[in-house]
């Protein structure tokens, strides 16, 4: 078994050519962020979708939602990946935030205690809000901080994570320390087969709670004349 | 809890679609939007909940509250003879029977059996206490007298309680409540109509999901029948006649573009739509079929006062947005169409910087400042915020309006939600049946609009019939005879569908139109009487116009998906 490794789209695309291009079909998985205000959600799927840092980046603003590739074994999973536009501030965030995400990254700073325990707290509305069968990595962010001025434990993280049945994970969106790593780990624990088989090659995703509506039959406002065609054409990465 | 910024340029207030479009285009034309509601879920009016809330909203019991308040007279309808609790019934009896044998063998077992049933309810009820008055209403059992007590009360004796059975089968109902997606107020979309055009234009529609609605169902001369949906159908129609066909095609042709023929309606200008309608010999029954499944006109007055240009407009819209997707002109939206869209509308406007705060109470809104900003609004928690502009529902005018001096009239819908246990037609699973007025011995027409799990609705093998009537003298009444019109009243009639469970409300809306109280204040009205959305954009846009004159309004999101 050859090992998963996450990479950049453009590298993802141009190995497609060599494989059968029914099974590369990107599979596509949406993965929605959570955490507290400034523990660098946004930053780390910079770093996973651009691979770039911005220092003192402004609160999230404009991105409806990233797309990254990954490529795991013979497949490309693509990640739709939503961030909570501030939208968590309040504890205002909507139910079609939550809806059919598959994988969800909930994001602490390992600097500030007080982030784990809201880190905990997005867990629990995660268990009670979406899907049940969605993939939870729990990320500890700022780790290039670790030696100066780091404030909770990894073990503590790591034990926590355990009991709660999550991914646990320490990065640096800064330095790129181990962000691939939680994307692919997620990646490999994404119920694919599952997920295609439920979906019937359908774009779509199964429903939060169990529900879920049937594949057929789902309109495309933009593929209509006039709109925008999402099929996925031949892109240019 | 507070914004780190007090002020913005504008406050929005409540989240129904119209204050939701107005903050996501404000937002992406770049002016800072603070987004309250006080609710804490998103759309108000048109808001959708999952099967416990539901009933928690409809049974709520709270006269003071701005929003509740506008739902009452809930009737809640649990009919024993439902597939669930004959099945629990049966089972109730089996573990009877065997309870005998058992007890003679070696006792015990079943009373376990019970009463792990009753700990199970009582451990539902402790968790959702809102749900007393709903089993109260259908099971007539006093949740503190009834199930708390028995539960300490030997049942040794075996002897089943006589409540148990159905307050069982209503509990295994609402273990399924996240299956369901109910709306307020069910609407439709019309397929090229100025919502669609917008959610596909803003790039908005891509968090929404749709599915085309399948048919149209008209209930006419004792019986239903299909709404033809195209020339096809028209053709294709065994009971209608040729010189009827030929008078149907003519005028459906003439609908369509019917500016450019002033000449044939000119001398019905101001008019009523009917007799511009007979004058064109069409049959009472193409009559009906015009006003009532295609205009979707069934208030019983504006069949009457309708004019023939507003007609003409309805019909048109209607025959435009055929043929785009599926058979009808009507889209329907997963998980409930004016909660999806206000919530997209929302995201937009989070992402474009917006900020939200839901379930959170107001205490005093000031729109006349001597000095500083023109609108300041004070929270309960005691925050300050202020803003150049205001944009709100009518449920927050007695902060504007004390006195009520605003013009305003209330605007009564009577709903229900029916669960049943089988589709009302078949094969068909997302479609509309129309009773015209008096149709069924109905004083106002009545709309039923069947959901399915196609549209998450509910679980797999349920479907869901919302039913609604408006206008003066809409009662409870048109609500029951269109329920029983189409469910099964008689047990020995197992080919129409039971009711499992049925919800029949009044929803009570302040309507103000869309009023400008001053030059920073504006109050909106939901659309909760209209089967479409079409308004909310029209008046969203006439909002954003005022407040960022010049801007684009909701131009396309850049798409970061497609060029990575």
């Amino acid at each position: 078994m050859s090992t998963p490794s996450a990479q950049p789209g453009g590298a993802a695309a141009a190995a497609a050519g060599a494989v059968d291009a029914a099974t590369l079909k990107p599979i596509q998985v949406k993965l929605v962020l959570l955490g507290e205000a400034a523990v660098g959600k946004s930053s780390l799927v910079l770093r996973f979708v651009n691979n770039e840092f911005q220092e003192n980046k402004e609160p999230t603003i404009g991105a409806a939602f990233l797309t990254q590739k990954c490529k795991l074994d013979d497949k490309i999973i693509k990640f739709e990946i939503w961030d909570t536009a501030g939208q968590e501030r309040f504890h205002s965030l909507a139910p079609m935030y939550y809806r059919n995400a598959q994988a969800a990254v909930v994001v602490y700073d390992i600097t500030k205690p007080a982030s784990l325990d809201k880190a905990k707290s997005w867990v629990k509305e995660l268990q009670r809000q979406a899907n049940p069968n969605i993939v939870i990595a729990l990320v500890g962010n700022k780790l290039d901080l670790a030696a100066t001025s780091r404030g909770v434990p990894a073990e503590e993280a790591s034990a926590y994570a355990a009991e709660a049945g999550l991914l646990c994970a320490e990065a640096s969106a800064k330095t790129g320390d181990n962000v691939m790593d939680v994307f692919t780990e997620i990646a490999k624990k994404i119920p694919l087969e599952q997920l295609l088989a439920a979906r019937g090659g359908r774009g779509g995703a199964s429903g939060a709670g169990g529900s879920g509506a049937a594949g057929t039959g789902r309109v495309d406002l933009n593929a209509g004349p006039g709109g925008r065609n999402t099929q996925q054409g031949p892109c240019a990465c | 809890m507070t914004a780190d910024k007090t002020h913005f340029d504008v406050i929005v207030l409540g989240t129904g679609l119209t204050e939701s479009i107005v903050a996501g285009s404000l937002a992406r034309a770049g002016k800072s939007v603070l987004h309250i509601d006080r609710n804490e879920f998103y759309g108000e009016h048109l808001a959708s909940f999952d099967l416990i809330n539901l009933l928690k909203v409809t049974n709520h019991g709270k006269e003071e509250d701005p929003f509740l308040s506008c739902y009452d007279e809930v009737e809640l309808i649990f009919q024993s003879g439902g597939e669930e609790a004959k099945e629990a019934q049966m089972k109730e009896e089996v573990l009877k029977t065997n309870s005998v044998e058992a007890t003679a063998r070696d006792g015990g077992s079943d009373v376990e059996a019970k009463s792990d049933r009753k700990t199970e309810l009582a451990d539902f009820l402790r968790d959702y206490p809102d749900m007393d008055a709903v089993f109260k209403a259908t099971c007539g059992i006093d949740v503190e007298d009834t199930v708390l007590s028995h539960l300490t009360k030997s049942t040794a004796d075996g002897e089943s309680e006589p409540w148990m059975p159905k307050s069982w089968a209503l509990l295994e109902l609402l273990r399924t409540s996240r299956q369901y997606n109910l709306e307020l107020c069910p609407k439709l979309l019309y397929s090229r109509g100025g919502l669609v055009e917008l959610l596909a234009k803003s790039g908005v529609g891509r968090y929404l999901e749709f599915k085309a609605l399948d048919q149209i169902y008209l209930f006419w001369e004792g019986k239903v029948e299909q709404a033809p949906g195209s020339k096809e159908d028209v053709f294709g129609n065994q009971t209608v006649s040729l010189v009827d066909k030929r008078r149907l095609m003519k005028f459906l042709t003439f609908a369509m573009d019917y500016e450019e023929n002033e000449g044939l309606f000119d001398a019905f200008k101001g008019k009523p739509y009917q007799s511009f309608l007979q004058d064109q010999k069409l049959s009472p029954r193409l009559i009906a079929f015009i006003l009532n499944a295609t205009a979707l006109v069934v208030e019983r007055e504006t069949l009457v006062t309708l004019s023939t240009e507003e007609g003409l407009a309805l019909t048109q819209r209607h025959l435009r947005s055929l043929g785009r997707w599926g058979k009808t002109a009507f889209l329907v939206a997963l998980y409930g169409a004016g909660s999806e869209l206000s919530q997209a509308f929302c995201r937009l406007c989070a992402v474009y910087g917006g900020t939200y705060i839901l379930k959170y109470p107001l205490s005093h809104i000031s729109i006349s400042s001597e000095s500083g900003p023109p609108v300041s609004v004070a929270a309960d928690d005691g925050t300050v915020y202020t803003a150049s502009w205001v944009v709100t529902s009518s449920t927050y005018a007695k902060y504007f309006d004390p006195e009520h001096k605003l013009e305003a009239e209330s605007q009564t819908v009577w709903r229900g939600i029916a669960i049943l246990d089988q589709p009302l037609y078949g094969q068909s699973t997302l479609n509309v049946t129309v009773f015209p007025p008096e149709s069924i011995g109905n004083v106002q027409g009545v709309m039923a609009t069947q959901q399915s799990w196609d549209v998450s609705s509910c679980p797999k093998t349920k479907y869901v019939v919302h039913f609604q009537a408006s206008g003066p003298c809409c009662s409870r009444e048109d609500i029951r005879k269109a329920l029983v019109a189409l469910t099964n009243d008689a047990p020995a009639d197992a080919a129409k569908p039971t009711v499992l469970l049925a919800v029949l409300y009044r929803q009570t809306v302040r309507s103000c139109g869309t009023t400008w109280l001053n030059d920073s204040a504006v109050v909106c009205t939901p659309e909760t009487a209209t089967p479409d959305l079409e308004q909310a954009p029209t008046v969203a846009r006439s909002i954003f116009d005022r407040i960022a004159p010049g801007e684009e309004f909701l131009p396309s999101v850049p798409d970061q998906s497609e060029d990575m």
